[in-house]
């Protein structure tokens, strides 16, 4: 008779442990300690993947009790009791159970850790607020599709996808009832895109650590990558230590006070008084360069309004006709036609341009905010155009396009504004036929939007003219009538643009004779349209007239042309 | 080719200590592994059965025998009439008598049952040791494995303390 054997080959090992009770988590950790060999067993990814088959569906591992809202764990500790209505249950990035709820309009991650002593608590891992990123308020959190860290996210104008990683945000449906599908997400699964992403994951983790030390003030000099990595999470964990630190107090004043000059400079930009605005907001850049670091998200919208302060300053300059400067405190805008104000000029748009690329910078490195990156873009592009570098202007109104297509419908107001820019652009260079297409688009565009637009105007005055016959008009109301009317300054605008344009490539007889067909054919195929897309809009002018007349209210005739409709539209983008 | 008449078809397992076993193919064909042979015609003469020695040889056909499906009307099970559901415990009982055996002899009785693919046996075999494993200390499994702890103490205590709730 054979002697007995030592040991079990490992392949019956692993058979005999493919038995171990998967309802009972902690045998297969307590069998792990048996050896090394049987751990590194036990967590290799054959094993795993051979006891989820011998096991078939997974075992209950905990539940929620709909009265407690308490996540109910077998082994683990409880869920910290909080206000919040409503937990989901996710993967963390590495693997490990977590949780997201949704508080007022912050998105937070809940994830266990176990501390020195051993004992296992729930922490937060990291919190977004999702206000910036989302055009309306959050209402609650649908689902989250586990290891890509996608949330549904329903808000009174439909389900949005939040891509925390990229922050990207994407409206998917109208409805709530969405139900994403999604699979189990395991490394040996996962394409090699993927993995490099999740590598991703973890750099920005390891980075976000280092930065949750309290950070010094005055970091003016540093000017690190790594500081642009200084997230909003980490603001909002600066929030949450409020109550905590005395000092927070008077920093919490400071803000405030800022917050304020912030108000009037934005104020005086819609009054026109730009030299009033620009000296608020450089104080305001001043305070909080110095506060939060030069490169810190914090600081974007600072640079943005001041840089916006700058192109406006430079172009009220540049326009001596411009009547629309009223009584500047400074008096400056008697001055400003003059030659002697040019060099200022210059500089003030050299600065614009400058504050601009430190805004483009950070937000590079803010995910979470894409259409901050779009405004910052198309008023690169701005500037451009003032200084004449027409190249630069045309690779940022793209960029900015490329952005924007991801985030609304194709024929926002903002994507017909941008092709209207590219082509004005493309004609300003003298590349007609690079121009061409971007006409078409701007007309087609202009006309979906229209009907689509004046549609709602109606709707809303059907609604209005049954509840409320008094002469009140409603801000929706007020909004859809100035797109409206930026809409019919861009087609006047187009319309003499193309006239020119058409005028411009019959002339020259220098012109290639294949490219002179090209261009001859598609502005004569173009113009028909324009004419209907004209007399629709001289209707819905009318029309708008007549609804502004009958309610009271004076219609706000945008007739400064396109710059002005522009700037109106920018600034009324929320910072 | 499997004859389903009176004289049934016979089939000689051999085991490498030179001992043979006359078995039915019924239960013989409880053996997947065996069953693939005789379904490639392979089984003319006697099959060797490799690795198993004639001790675990004729408590592996111990295990078939009763086992094979009573449908087959086989002279090992003695009461045909007896209730499924009583057979089953029956059944249960004797399973459990069967497996009281030395940890040699259930440690060859798993090698057998996995290379004959018997799933029942297999399973039987393996629940055993996996019930000893969940119930026993970690030194009375290393034990009963005959396995050596490698762990560090603190190494051991790192992990403890990481899977605190496992432990407790």
């Amino acid at each position: 008779m054979p002697p007995p054997p030592a040991t079990l080959p490992d392949e019956l090992l692993e058979e005999i442990l493919l038995r171990l009770p998967p309802d009972d988590p902690g045998c297969l950790f307590r069998a792990s300690l048996v050896c090394k060999p049987w751990r590194s067993r036990l967590a290799g990814p054959a094993f795993t993947r051979l006891y989820r088959e011998f096991h078939g569906a997974p075992p209950l591992l905990g539940f929620f009790e709909n009265d407690e809202t308490e996540l109910s764990m077998i082994y683990w500790p409880p869920l910290p009791k909080c206000k919040c209505d409503e937990y989901i249950v996710m993967a963390t990035e590495d693997g490990e159970l977590g949780c997201a709820t949704l508080k007022e309009s912050k998105l937070e991650l809940w994830s266990m850790e176990a501390d020195a002593g051993g004992a296992v608590k729930w922490v937060t891992r990291r919190v977004v607020d999702l206000q910036n990123l989302l055009p309306s308020p959050p209402r609650f959190l649908v689902c989250c599709a586990n290891g890509v860290h996608v949330f549904f996210v329903r808000t009174d104008l439909g389900t949005f996808t939040v891509e925390l990683n990229s922050g990207r945000v994407k409206k998917v449906s109208s409805s709530s009832e969405v139900i994403p599908y999604m699979r189990f997400y395991t490394p040996d699964l996962a394409p090699s895109t993927m993995a490099s992403s999740s590598e991703n994951i973890e750099t920005a983790q390891d980075e976000h650590h280092d930065q949750l030390l309290p950070h010094s003030t005055g970091d003016v000099g540093d000017e690190k990558e790594k500081w642009v990595e200084k997230g909003e999470e980490d603001c909002e964990w600066e929030d949450g230590w409020e109550e905590e630190a005395e000092e927070e107090k008077w920093e919490w004043e400071g803000k405030k006070a800022l917050k304020e000059l912030f108000d009037k400079g934005s104020k005086a930009i819609e009054e026109e008084q730009f030299v009033h605005a620009k000296h608020c907001f450089h104080d305001v850049l001043e305070s909080r360069t110095l506060y939060y670091g030069r490169l810190s998200p914090l600081c974007i919208s600072t640079y943005y309004k001041y840089g916006l302060t700058l192109l406006y300053k430079a172009r009220a300059d540049i326009a001596p006709y411009q009547d629309l400067v009223k009584g500047d405190d400074t008096g400056i805008s008697m001055a400003s036609g003059s030659n002697v104000k040019e060099g200022d000029t210059g500089k003030d748009l050299d600065l614009a341009w400058k504050m601009f690329h430190i805004a483009r910078a950070i937000s590079e490195n803010c995910p979470w905010m894409p259409m901050v990156k779009v405004d910052i873009y198309c008023a690169l592009a701005e500037v451009s155009m003032e200084r004449e570098d027409i190249d630069y202007s045309l690779r940022a109104r793209f960029k900015a396009l490329a952005i924007l297509e991801h985030l609304v419908e194709p024929d926002h107001c903002r994507i017909v504004l941008l092709n209207f820019h590219i082509f004005l652009a493309f004609t300003s260079a003298s590349k007609i036929r690079d121009a061409l297409p971007y006409v078409i688009k701007v007309v087609s565009l202009y006309k979906s939007r229209v009907r689509k637009l004046r549609k709602a105007l109606e709707d809303l005055l059907a609604v209005k003219g049954e509840n409320a016959p008094a002469a009140e008009v409603g801000s929706e109301e007020l909004s859809l009538d100035n797109e409206i009317d930026v809409l019919n300054n861009i087609l006047t605008a187009l319309e003499n643009k193309l006239e020119d344009l058409t005028q411009a490539t019959i002339t020259p007889v220098s012109v290639a004779s294949g490219m002179y067909n090209i261009v001859y054919a598609v502005p004569r195929a173009a113009s028909p349209t324009l004419q209907i897309a004209g007399g629709s809009n001289s209707v819905s002018t009318a029309a708008t007239v007549e609804t502004q007349s009958s309610t009271g209210i004076e219609l706000e005739t945008a007739g400064q042309g396109m710059k002005q409709a522009n700037a109106k539209l920018i600034s009324a983008e929320p910072s | 080719m499997a004859t389903r008449e009176a004289g049934k078809k016979m089939i000689m397992l051999k085991s490498p200590d030179g001992m043979e076993f006359e078995v039915e193919e019924a239960v013989a064909m409880e053996s997947q592994t065996i069953r693939k042979m005789i379904e490639d015609d392979c089984a003319d003469t006697a099959i060797l059965i490799p690795n198993i020695n004639s001790k675990i040889l004729s408590r592996v056909i111990e295990y078939c025998n009763k086992h094979v499906p009573t449908t087959g009307a086989t002279g090992a099970a003695a009461s045909d009439t007896v209730a499924p559901a009583a057979l089953a415990e029956d059944l249960k009982i004797w399973d459990a008598e069967f497996i009281k055996v030395n940890r040699a002899t259930r440690f060859d009785l798993i090698q057998a049952a996995s290379y004959l693919n018997i799933k029942g046996l297999l399973d039987l075999t393996s629940q055993t040791t996996i019930d000893t494993i969940s119930d026993n200390s970690l030194e009375e499994i290393r034990s009963f494995l005959s396995t050596k702890n490698d762990y560090l103490p603190e190494e051991e205590q790192t992990i403890r303390r990481e899977n605190q709730w496992a432990f407790q």
